[in-house]
């Protein structure tokens, strides 16, 4: 097995574990230089263990950077303490700096591992793998349907808003403007609930009301040692730089 | 046990609630997806004020409960809403569930203290503000408000009132739209 293929062999619940852990040890951490390790080595995985595209994570880089950005600038002019320099009428302290990149990289760290999981995860394969775990159905499958909602509804939103274009003036007010907002979110929901009933309907149809264990699966996912190799050394080296540094 | 009736751990639901409930995260998902950017963003540059005025965070799960009204569904709806908001790509990280979370405990708890009976616009009004301050909570120890205190202080009774206005009203009004249609009468 290539080194590269080490985030695509690991199952699912793993990687979800390690995005968990991510967080929790990165709001643990008491100092910049422990969270930058922990960012080097969310940097290593996607370079090295996994095979991310370039375009694959450009597409996130909103998500990545925007908000680290606008809560580093928060904490940046915030706390009062030893002057640094100034920006403008701005002072920018040691304490503001350090807090500044606390919680910057605190969220970053999150971020990052939740964009590395939706890289290099088949989400089917996460709600097969949930049941597997004895997850109750019902919450593993929800979670798989909404995603299987989430486009569906985004076209009909599109659609509720055109017809709703076409039937009223370009100049509206302000009581209009209320009145289209109620009629499009009403409508939206009663297609979601008229859907919902025909789901339901298929689903019983197809025994899904039957439970959890005579269920069986077509291309389940296997567990395999490399996610629990992956897992611990993670686990370690991330509690680790929290308590040695 | 009906015919389609899925029981786990004491609490009771058709197909038909778990799909209403997935799909109403759907939608709430998609757009809190678009909502949380400005939010997020606003709350990261300038602390717990930014964002209180935006209480749109909460309707979901309230018109959930005011379709299916029964306990758990707020909680699941809420809690689902933010899985799929990380499966989506939200710009808080992991840290988004939290929300989910303590958004479902506010509403619920609310709904709790009135036996889950039909909601009145009162009722919705006052679940959208319990989970909105609950989450505003949750959103200190995320962004690390312990420097702007006093600013987290006021933002309280501004998400408070924002949430149980926006939310709450929001989901009185589309239940009560619903309950016109007929919808809610086969559920």
């Amino acid at each position: 097995m290539a080194i590269r293929d080490t985030l695509a062999k690991c199952d699912p619940i793993t990687k979800l574990l390690w995005v968990a852990n991510t967080s929790v040890v990165a709001a643990a951490m008491r100092s910049p230089l422990q969270l930058l390790f922990l960012v080097a080595s969310l940097i290593f995985c996607l370079l090295f263990l996994s095979r991310a595209n370039i375009l694959g994570i450009v597409k996130y880089w909103q998500i990545l950077l925007f908000v680290p950005t606008c809560l580093f600038a928060f904490h940046l002019f915030l706390h009062p303490g030893q002057e640094l320099f100034r920006i403008g009428f701005l002072a920018v302290t040691q304490e503001g700096l350090t807090a500044a990149s606390m919680h910057s990289l605190k969220l970053f760290c999150s971020i990052s591992a939740v964009v590395i999981f939706l890289l290099t995860t088949d989400i089917k394969s996460l709600i097969v793998s949930l049941i597997q775990m004895r997850v109750p159905v019902r919450f593993a499958y929800s979670i798989y349907l909404m995603l299987r909602f989430v486009p569906i509804m985004t076209v009909e939103a599109e659609t509720i808003l055109m017809a709703l274009r076409t039937r009223v003036p370009r100049k509206r007010s302000g009581s209009l403007w209320l009145l289209l907002w109620e009629r499009y979110l009403v409508t939206l929901v009663l297609m979601g609930v008229r859907r919902a009933e025909q789901a339901a309907l298929a689903m019983d149809a197809r025994g899904f009301s039957l439970g959890s264990k005579t269920r069986t699966f077509l291309d389940a996912p296997r567990w395999d040692r490399t996610g629990m190799y992956f897992f611990t050394a993670n686990l370690a080296l991330s509690w680790g730089i929290k308590s040695l540094l | 046990m009906a015919k389609g009736t899925v029981s786990e751990g004491g609490f009771s639901y058709k197909t038909y609630d778990i799909v209403v409930m997935a799909l109403l995260a759907a939608i709430s998902a998609v757009a809190y997806a678009g909502l949380a950017q400005v939010w997020t963003a606003l709350t990261a540059a300038t602390g717990p004020l930014g964002g209180a005025f935006l209480g749109l965070f909460q309707f979901g799960h309230l018109i959930a409960f005011a379709v299916l009204r029964k306990p758990g569904v707020t909680f699941i709806t809420s809690v689902l809403t933010t899985v799929g908001q990380l499966l989506i790509g939200d710009p808080a990280g992991a840290y988004v569930l939290g929300w989910g979370v303590t958004h479902g405990i506010g509403a619920e708890v609310v709904f709790l203290a009135t036996r889950y009976r039909n909601p009145g616009p009162l009722t919705l009004c006052l679940a959208g503000g319990v989970a909105a301050v609950l989450g505003q909570l949750y959103s200190y120890w995320v962004f690390g408000w312990e420097g702007v205190i006093t600013m987290f202080y006021l933002s309280i009774p501004i998400l408070f009132l924002s949430s149980a206005v926006e939310s709450g009203l929001l989901a009185y009004y589309v239940s009560k739209a619903l309950e016109k249609t007929g919808v809610l009468r086969r559920v």
